[in-house]
């Protein structure tokens, strides 16, 4: 693994914040800082929004998101470093057997280290509605290393995947 | 407290003379000098922020930035190659969040959500805006002085597209703030008037 698809390992796993940008039907982004969870199985992300959040209005209406995780440097630029994933996102129903909501409610238990009394899974489905982004893809930047989706991501084999196998130099 | 968890943050919306009710997003008006004391914080403070953007075709797009608040607007210089300049020729409308987090806690951080409309600096726009293009430069050099001796000294060790060079390698960018939210944990607060 490439040290750079390591570093976009870790960040997607340790990093609290996700800034998370959606559009609405007048094609106005919106950007809010969230919580969240990658599960590296399937190369999806997961997240806990209010029902009434624009987030959620948004994406119930245009389910193409983006998001960004990233670890900052003030003094200098070659050190931030940072993972941005384009994908779907979908609002899980309580009683998808597809989802295997216990992993993910331990992924989140796990991560930001709660007991099942504050657990983030406490409210009901409908006010705290589960999200799934499944990934389409993912650039890692590190210094001025730019990579389009790390070898750990499988997005690559998924239908509609924008993944390309590509490195290059890009922006700060 | 612990509903704080299930956001980062719970937009509160004020207004210029804010209210507790029905909350609203802040639609700036021409004749608006100031923000609340606690957004100009965050703008002028905020040592990073988060430029969202989408196409035409409604794809977004969120990235980390440099900026500095000059007037009613946030200014940006980005990368002339980036998606972030393809997708604002696209599409004008764009977010752009400045938050500020607390590594010991996670509930305590402060963000403001702006939105509005960018408007990429053309070589005319710069001559017409000349004093302003200096104030902005100027700021820029005093908010980041790091940043300025790294590209002083080692600029041209960088890849083209990060270099500093204006027009070569980027594009003067202006975030007119068309209206904002404030954030913070999950209770509604109050901001105050305008700081003065």
């Amino acid at each position: 693994m490439s040290q750079a698809s390591a570093f976009a390992k870790r960040v997607l796993t340790q990093e609290p914040f996700a800034y998370f940008c959606t559009t609405n039907v007048r094609n106005h982004p919106h950007v809010a800082p969230v919580f969240f969870i990658f599960d590296m199985t399937g190369c999806n992300a997961y997240f806990l929004f209010s029902a009434d959040s624009k987030k959620v209005r948004n994406l119930r209406l245009r389910p193409r998101v983006s998001f960004a995780v990233d670890v900052r440097d003030p003094v200098n630029p070659l050190e931030n470093k940072g993972v941005m994933i384009r994908g779907e996102a979908k609002i899980i129903e309580s009683n998808d057997p597809e989802v295997d909501i216990p992993h993910i409610k331990q992924l989140f238990e796990e991560k930001y280290g709660w007991s099942s009394l504050g657990s983030f899974f406490r409210h009901a489905q409908d006010e705290r509605p589960l999200v799934d982004v499944t990934v389409r893809k993912i650039s890692c930047w590190q210094g001025s290393t730019f990579i389009s989706c790390p070898k750990f991501c499988v997005a690559s084999d998924r239908r509609g995947c924008a993944c390309i196998s590509s490195q290059k130099d890009a922006e700060a | 407290m612990i509903d704080w968890l299930y956001e980062a943050v719970k937009a509160v919306h004020v207004t210029a003379a804010v209210s507790l009710t029905a909350p609203q997003q802040t639609v700036l008006h021409r004749e608006d000098q100031d923000f609340p004391a606690e957004v100009n914080w965050l703008l002028e403070e905020g040592y990073f922020g988060y430029l969202g953007t989408s196409d035409s075709q409604g794809n977004p797009q969120v990235t980390p930035v440099i900026f500095v608040r000059e007037g009613n607007s946030v200014f940006l210089t980005i990368s002339k190659v980036s998606k972030k300049v393809t997708n604002i020729r696209q599409n004008e409308r764009v977010a752009f969040l400045i938050d500020i987090r607390d590594p010991t806690d996670l509930a305590n951080n402060r963000a403001v959500l702006i939105e509005g409309r960018a408007k990429i600096y053309g070589i005319f726009d710069l001559l017409n805006n000349s004093g302003r293009a200096l104030r902005v430069r100027a700021l820029l050099l005093k908010k980041y002085p790091k940043y300025a001796a790294f590209y002083a000294t080692k600029g041209t060790l960088l890849p083209k597209p990060w270099r500093a060079t204006m027009f070569i390698s980027r594009l003067l960018v202006e975030v007119k703030i068309r209206s904002f939210s404030y954030m913070r944990e999950a209770k509604p607060v109050t901001l105050g008037r305008p700081a003065e």
